[in-house]
């Protein structure tokens, strides 16, 4: 990649070369894509010699800030042309400066930086997707078309009872958000200390969600994608509270459809609860005989599971794996509910295994 | 462009040859929690690679002995930086919205302060390293530097791949190095996990977890898990012990040697911050007026508060269980009120002074790096104290003391 960009370069420079004076009557600075190089053309060559003897009499900056600092660059004279190649590919979409402070020229060239294409982001889903969620929710997620920019969730989501009114401060606030890698799914934890039970903010204020009641949970119009383009209209996901969750996770208690031997048909899972379906796509695998693992197609909306196998079904019995950090999206998890009555929180360190049957 | 059409037209290749020399960045992913360990090794979790890396500076540093911090005798400390973010966001060609300060920590040999900076806000931000040297802000060469990493993340497998790119990731909140080894601590973004994580250095790619319950006095008859947001190993009464802070402000002592790889421990619950409020640093110091070992925890939404270690070792486990009422305030071990707040990340250069990234008390939009005198966290010129008034009172002689001129 680098060794392109030299080639690249190199052909720039040559051209540049051989574009002759008349062409380049006054000063201006433009941006080489393909190198990522900035350009002046149209110094007298004792300018540029003063600029190469004293490269602080050429700053390159973004626009508009307030500080006599300019970008780390390295300074290269080509004929009638002055090379800059700064130390930090320029943002796309964002327009530069490059301040010249020489005898005989003193001024600012600006130059923008194409914008990449302006894909307007859109929510493209929201889990627990189920109508009636548990009043002690813990986890959300919310997806998004786009990558999203950090730094914004704190001021871009609300959440509104159905009379209208806003929940105060349900989500905790951490110093970083937690984004996945690509920064397509952001996830909200509601803020555990109203959660909990008998906590000062839970008695106090209440839990964030109250059983019975409708919400909507709006994501701001205004929220950003990582190149700056809002979301334009404001998105806004509905779901009533149901009875809280605190049981700890029993997985002998899921209903297990079992699919023939001999065909593809998926193998489902029934839930007796919401689970967390970040979590499930991880912390929840199936093994053959052999022990190796089943591959296929992984289908969850966090009230049920399917696995669709890449091969057909063989007769003998099939191992479900469930990791024993899985949690519910109240937060409970196999070892222990999220909160539990003093010295009863047990923790497990073993997969739990169940065992699946398939026969003709 | 015209520009790249006469290069077509010319389709000359060029005889001039030009080398780029900067210095090749290190595979950081991200920047978030720094750490030193004793010596010149600076750790920087990287959530996005799920790792954290070690990278041995050496000689590297510049000793700022000669850089005058400020005048603790008149509790006077010196602004470093005036909008940082926008003096950043000048030597990185960006925008100060583009820029995002993650963390900052000092090499105590030196005095030079470091800091771990974001470059965009999108998934392919770029992470640097910068360093303040006599005033100055610099991009810290890594390249040179003896690099080692430990995975701290989940690890994708070959059969979760199948399923696509893996989403979860451990949010690293903080690092911190004691005896040759470090703690981290991070939060999930799929699972309210309780795990400890502490790993020897020089890395030996084992990571020992522990699982840690804790009480809430909060909770009162409750007991729960939760991720530790800050922590910071401190000897009491000569017992190397873990001081944990978490999201919802409790404060747990647990006794190092308790953490061994599988273990489920208890932590002894100790004090509470008071609700409403997520702490941000806890930062170990000694009170250089009285010999007195503390350390002092900046919050969000209050202002920082001492806790001192003797009144830690010492302090009873909070009451809890059946009966016990919830507490929704600071309770607990002594928690000496800091005259600081609006800090967004602290810690010491030396025995008089810290260094604090803030929001400056007269322009909040103005993020400062700025020092402060120790052991009360406090600068005179911040606060309407009457000694600062033209004709008030000066018992302490403040103002006989002549105006400072830094260097």
């Amino acid at each position: 990649m680098r060794r392109v960009k030299h080639l690249v370069r190199q052909a720039v420079l040559a051209a540049l070369s051989l574009v002759p004076l008349s062409a380049v009557a006054e000063v201006s600075a433009h941006f080489d894509e393909a190198s990522g190089d900035i350009v002046l053309r149209g110094l007298e060559t004792d300018q540029q010699v003063q600029i190469l003897a004293n490269p602080d009499k050429l700053r390159l900056q973004v626009m508009g800030l307030e500080t006599q600092r300019g970008m780390q660059v390295k300074l290269e004279g080509l004929g009638a042309n002055l090379i800059i190649t700064p130390r930090f590919l320029l943002l796309p979409g964002t327009d530069y400066v490059v301040r010249l402070n020489v005898e005989g020229f003193q001024d600012d060239l600006e130059l923008s930086v194409p914008a990449p294409d302006e894909t307007v982001p859109t929510l493209t889903s929201f889990s627990p997707s189920q109508s009636v969620i548990p009043a002690n929710t813990l986890r959300m997620y919310v997806h998004f078309s786009e990558p999203m920019a950090r730094g914004q969730m704190r001021d871009v989501i609300t959440l509104l009872r159905s009379d209208g009114t806003q929940v105060e401060n349900p989500f905790l606030t951490l110093g970083p958000e937690l984004w996945d890698p690509s920064q397509t799914r952001v996830t909200l934890l509601l803020d555990p200390g109203q959660i909990k039970q008998g906590v000062g903010p839970n008695v106090m204020h209440g839990a964030p969600l109250a059983s019975g009641n409708d919400y909507r949970l709006i994501v701001s119009r205004t929220m950003e994608s990582a190149t700056r383009v809002p979301l334009g209209k404001d998105a806004t996901i509905t779901f009533r509270a149901g009875h809280a969750e605190r049981r700890a996770i029993t997985p002998e208690s899921w209903q297990v459809l079992q699919p023939r031997a001999g065909s593809q048909a998926p193998i489902t899972i029934a839930f007796d609860r919401i689970m967390d379906t970040g979590a499930l796509r991880r912390l929840l695998t199936l093994k053959d005989q052999q022990g190796r693992p089943v591959t296929g197609h992984i289908q969850t909306d966090g009230g049920g599971w399917s696995l669709t196998p890449s091969q057909a079904w063989e007769v003998g019995t099939y191992f479900l794996i469930v990791a024993p950090d899985l949690e519910d999206v109240s937060g409970n998890s196999i070892g222990a509910p999220f909160d539990a009555r003093a010295g009863t929180i047990g923790n497990v360190e073993e997969p739990v295994v169940l065992k699946v049957n398939i026969s003709n | 462009m015209s520009y790249s059409k006469s290069i077509l037209t010319a389709g000359v290749i060029a005889a001039v040859s030009a080398t780029v020399g900067f210095a090749q960045e290190a595979n950081l992913q991200s920047a978030g929690a720094l750490a030193f360990d004793s010596g010149d090794v600076l750790f920087v979790g990287d959530t996005k690679a799920g790792v954290v890396h070690a990278f041995d500076l050496a000689d590297a540093f510049a000793d700022q002995a000669a850089y005058q911090l400020g005048r603790a005798q008149t509790f006077e400390g010196r602004t470093i930086f005036n909008n940082l973010d926008v003096e950043i966001a000048a030597l990185l060609g960006a925008s100060a919205e583009d820029i995002v300060i993650n963390d900052m920590v000092v090499h105590k040999p030196s005095k030079q302060i470091f800091l771990s900076v974001h470059r965009g806000r999108g998934p392919d931000a770029q992470a640097v390293i910068l360093s303040v040297n006599d005033g100055e802000l610099e991009l810290v060469d890594l390249s040179s530097a003896d690099h080692s990493s430990i995975g701290v993340g989940p690890i994708p497998t070959a059969e979760r791949l199948e399923f696509g790119q893996p989403l979860n990731t451990l949010a690293i909140t903080d690092i911190d190095y004691y005896n040759g080894e470090i703690l981290v601590a991070g939060v999930s973004n799929e699972e309210f996990s309780s795990k400890l994580r502490r790993m020897a250095y020089p890395f030996t790619n084992e990571v020992s977890t522990s699982s840690i319950e804790i009480w809430h006095a909060v909770h009162a008859q409750y007991e729960t898990r939760a991720p530790i947001i800050s922590q910071s190993v401190a000897e009491l009464d000569g017992v190397p012990t873990l001081i944990a802070i978490y999201a919802c402000t409790p404060i747990v002592r647990i006794p190092l040697a308790e953490l061994t790889d599988g273990a489920e421990v208890r932590g002894t619950m100790i004090g509470k911050m008071g609700f409403g409020n997520t702490p941000l640093d806890i930062v170990p110091y000694v009170n250089a007026w009285d010999g007195s070992s503390n350390v002092v925890v900046t919050n969000t939404n209050r202002s920082a508060a001492a806790l001192n270690l003797e009144a830690v070792a010492v302090a009873e486990a909070m009451p809890h269980g059946e009966g016990v009422q919830p507490v929704f305030s600071v309770e607990g071990v002594y928690q000496f009120p800091l005259p600081l707040s609006g800090a967004m990340h602290l810690d010491t250069l030396d025995e008089n002074y810290a260094v604090v990234i803030r929001r400056s008390p007269e322009d909040t939009r103005n993020i400062q790096l700025h020092t402060l005198p120790m052991p009360f966290f406090f600068d005179r010129a911040d606060h309407v104290v009457e000694m600062n008034w033209k004709n008030g009172p000066d018992p302490f002689g403040y103002k006989s003391a002549p105006a400072l001129e830094f260097n």
